[in-house]
């Protein structure tokens, strides 16, 4: 299956850089959610405490 | 009154779809566990099962996935252009949204072909880059859609960021048939990329079978992907929404 004229390091450095581009990706997105969700959960119940009657356009 | 109408709208469809897609089980199981399973099957097929190409050897196995994640390029850039008109034409917020979270996976899906083909060139041509058609207008996409990243990620946040946004996302989409006829617009001199599938390069069945089933692979993550880019650009906006309560 695999012969002699095989570039092994060109396949392998292809097939590292694509995972490694989505893996960065994805970690750094789900990473900037927990952030996201933590931050909006700080926010709402300020706006709890608050009373948090203002228009929603203003 | 018109533009109040429209913003509340705006607000309520924001909060409903982020609540079906942090709910969704599609987004939190499904669609995970179905790419990483179809993922790992493609790459056991692609190493195992696949033959080798006689004249370019183990390295034409970048070929099962770069062509994918093209193809899957160039279909997020259609749901660009289709939601970018949509928000120009409605002014509703939800489509920028989508164009934005799609904008993303087409930038990030372009890099990994960017990558991975100049690694191949490498391979075939003993140089990782060549000035020819094909190279030049992908090129010119990914230029595109970096000036649209930087755009989303430092312009004063407010309705003209999304419509200039909107206008480079179409630009941005209006490039991809450049891309794909490149290959037919230029003279046989000027052309260097292989144009495998279109001359029936893939005689081999099972040429054809690691591609539908790498595509497979890259499709599903795609969609996982766009979904979750959809959720946390609608986070950030309901953020900013709360944040204008307080």
């Amino acid at each position: 299956m695999w012969s002699s004229v095989d570039s092994y390091p060109e396949l392998f450095c292809a097939y590292a850089s694509l995972w490694g581009i989505v893996a960065v990706y994805l970690w750094s997105l789900s990473a900037e959610q927990r952030k996201l969700a933590k931050r909006l959960v700080e926010l709402e119940s300020e706006l709890t405490l608050s009373g948090g009657h203002a228009p929603l356009s203003d | 009154m018109r533009l109040f109408g429209g913003q509340g709208t705006s607000v309520m469809n924001h909060n409903k779809l982020l609540s079906v897609l942090i709910e969704s089980r599609l987004v939190n199981i499904v669609l995970p566990g179905l790419s990483t399973i179809v993922v790992f099957a493609a790459l056991y097929f692609v190493f195992l099962i696949a033959p080798n190409e006689s004249t370019l050897g183990a390295v034409q196995r970048v070929f099962y996935f770069h062509v994918p994640s093209a193809i899957v390029s160039y279909l997020m850039l259609g749901v660009v252009l289709l939601s970018s008109i949509s928000y120009l034409y409605t002014r509703k917020s939800v489509w920028d949204h989508i164009a934005k979270s799609a904008a993303s996976i087409a930038f990030l899906f372009c890099c990994c072909v960017l990558v991975t083909g100049m690694i191949w060139g490498y391979s075939s041509w003993n140089r990782i880059w060549n000035w020819e058609p094909r190279l030049t207008s992908f090129l010119i996409l990914w230029l595109v859609l970096l000036s649209y990243s930087v755009l989303r990620q430092y312009a004063v946040d407010d309705s003209r960021q999304a419509a200039f946004a909107a206008v480079l996302g179409i630009l941005a989409a209006l490039n991809v048939p450049v891309v794909i006829f490149s290959i037919k617009l230029w003279q046989d001199a000027y052309q260097l990329h292989p144009e495998v599938v279109a001359q029936n390069g893939l005689r081999d069945p099972l040429f054809g079978y690691g591609l539908i089933v790498a595509g497979l692979a890259i499709l599903l993550l795609a969609v996982w992907l766009f979904l979750l880019k959809l959720r946390t650009v609608l986070l950030q906006e309901e953020i900013r929404s709360v944040s204008r309560r307080i």
